[in-house]
């Protein structure tokens, strides 16, 4: 069964109108398989009739679960490893010269997934700095108010703590819960999570030290990522670092970064003026 | 010692509780689902339904020992066992699988659901090797049935006390 | 490089081995700790074993103690890769010497991320 054209554009008008997701022709299949289940769930027949539904009562709620079950939730811990290894020997280190004692460094992990991120910048520090728990506040932001909820939980399945963490790490940090592994307090206590779309005006935040935004500017049109990177900027602090995924850049989209060599990865440094 | 096991011990250590109180059911289908997810594959969903029961029963069961003795017996027909062995396998498999491969997959399916089941007990216990065969030891009093379906078919988790030395 | 599956389970030893040595390994099985110590002990040291827990003959966890205990065996990178999923098992086996541990059951991403944890997987150049 293939999605008619008209209900295609339907959703992915609605998808980038929302979270600015650009969904192009040739992805019926993935809307397709994201949104049957979400179909079954409301007791429509199939997908179109979901689409009929969303078209003639646009009420926030469905809008809202089309468009959270068409983002990519894909992550894990440390993630691509070297990002998080040279937060811990150079960024932290480097910051913490630079800053009075006592002061607080902001991290903001700005698409934070079910929370692999912003608990693994709360290990790094932890690991790092003396005190580390005490020296560093991350903020961890999501579209989904669901993947918000799950960072709030600190709560994770045993296939994902299979996904990259350290064993060292999981004793050290994790306790069990039934079926579940859950981060320890002092972790929890480091992440403030919240609701936020990348693409619409952000709350008054920062100065941010630190700002993780990795692996969701793939998702989006080039002005949308101009128009995020130069709004990230304004909210970091001179001396910041920002880290983005294996994939993506700034460079030939918005020129106020300049982008130095950590180790075998790359970070980007906001350019003064 | 947790405090939840000093409520459900005797004075000799045995348990107390049933083996429903121990090991919920919600917590059972969980690791269960995850299990399938991961090993036999990304699409391969425990549904939560009554299925018929299997023309030829074929089961694998591990004991778990500790302060609770039990025992944890999945149960499906014969074919499915033999397809389950087949995803666990992946894309190594080609051609008929031997009665012996099928026991040795079956088998480990049987153990990693007993490990995972083991891990929600409220204290340490060791887990026995697994068996396979058409025939399980019988049921003690205190035991209870998570059924389910996996492709249109039943697939049962039974779990019980097991009163005396196995 | 060089891989040693240990489990007693055929079907484990094949999905594991089948995943290294698609990542380029050669792999060697055994089908318990007394198995793979001859292995050892003939001279076929590799470079990484992936152990089993629970076994006959001789369990994962007295396999990962005996090597730990002969430093002829030192550059051996050892991950139990097993259903005992308890904290205090994983601290244990932590304790005797592995330096990874890898839960059953697992996807084969999940196989390949901890070896990157190690280090025993060559780096993709992007
Ligand atoms: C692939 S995950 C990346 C998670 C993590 N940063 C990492 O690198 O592993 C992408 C996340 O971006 C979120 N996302 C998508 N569009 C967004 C938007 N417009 N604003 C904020 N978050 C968004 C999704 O909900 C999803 O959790």
């Amino acid at each position: 069964m293939t999605l008619a054209a008209a209900d295609f554009s339907f959703v992915s008008d609605l998808v980038r109108r929302e979270s600015s997701i650009v969904l192009a022709p040739g992805k019926e299949y993935l809307v397709e398989a994201r949104l049957l289940p979400l179909a079954r769930k409301a007791g429509a027949a199939g997908v179109s009739e979901l689409v009929e539904k969303a078209r003639r009562h646009p009420d926030r709620a469905t809008t809202q679960s089309i468009v959270e079950a068409l983002t990519t939730n894909e992550t894990s811990w440390y993630r691509d490893g070297d990002p998080f290894s040279q937060l811990g020997t150079t960024v932290f280190p480097q910051l913490l010269a630079a800053r009075p004692a006592g002061e607080k460094l902001r991290i903001w992990s700005a698409a934070s997934s079910s929370g692999q991120e912003p608990y693994t910048i709360a290990m790094v520090a932890s690991e790092t700095i003396p005190g580390g728990s005490s020296r560093v506040a991350i903020t961890a932001t999501d579209l989904s108010t669901e993947m918000v909820e799950r960072t709030r939980a600190g709560r994770f399945s045993q296939l994902e703590v299979n996904r990259g963490l350290p064993a060292p790490m999981l004793v050290r940090h994790f306790t069990r819960a039934g079926a579940e592994w859950e981060v320890a307090a002092a972790l929890r206590a480091m992440v403030t999570a919240s609701q936020l779309n990348l693409a619409q005006p952000y709350p008054r935040m920062g100065p941010f030290d630190v700002v993780f935004l990795r692996n969701v500017l793939i998702y989006f049109d080039v002005p949308t990522k101009q128009d995020i990177l130069r709004r990230v900027r304004t909210l970091m602090r001179p001396d910041g670092w920002l880290f983005l995924g294996a994939a993506e850049t700034t460079l030939g989209v918005d020129a106020g970064w300049e982008r130095v060599a950590l180790g075998r990865t790359s970070a980007y440094r906001p350019i003064a003026g | 010692m947790s405090e939840h096991l000093l409520e459900a011990t005797t004075q000799d250590g045995a348990c107390t509780l049933s083996a429903a109180e121990l090991l919920p059911e919600e917590s059972v289908r969980a690791v269960a689902e995850e299990i399938w997810l991961s090993f036999i594959g990304e699409e391969e969903f425990l549904i939560p339904l009554d299925g018929e029961a299997p023309a030829n029963p074929f089961s694998a069961w591990v004991g778990i020992d500790g302060p609770w003795r039990g025992r944890v017996v999945i149960t499906c027909d014969e074919s499915v066992a033999q397809d389950l062995t087949r995803c666990l396998l992946g894309e190594e498999t080609v051609g008929e699988l031997s009665q012996d491969d099928v026991e040795d997959g079956f088998g480990e399916l049987a153990n990693v659901v007993g490990g995972g089941l083991k891990a929600l007990l409220p204290e340490a216990s060791r887990l026995t090797l697994p068996l396979v065969g058409a025939n399980p030891p019988a049921h003690g009093e205190d035991m209870f049935v998570i059924q389910s379906i996996w492709r249109g078919q039943s697939v049962d988790i039974v779990i019980s006390s097991v009163p005396l030395q196995y | 490089m060089h891989a040693l599956v240990i489990d007693d389970s055929r079907a484990m030893r094949r999905i594991v081995g089948g995943i290294l040595s698609d990542l380029g390994y050669e792999v060697e099985q055994a089908g318990d700790g007394q198995e793979a110590l001859n292995v050892l002990e003939a001279g076929r040291v590799p470079d990484l074993a992936c152990v089993d827990w629970n076994m006959p003959v001789m369990d994962g966890l007295s396999f990962v103690s005996a090597v730990r205990a002969n430093p002829a065996w030192r550059d051996m990178t050892l991950m139990m890769v097993t259903t005992e999923s308890e904290h205090g098992q994983i601290v244990r086996a932590l304790a005797a010497g592995a330096h990874e541990y890898l839960i059953k059951p697992f996807t084969p991403d999940a196989l390949r991320d901890k070896l990157s944890l190690l280090g025993l997987v060559p780096v993709e150049v992007p």
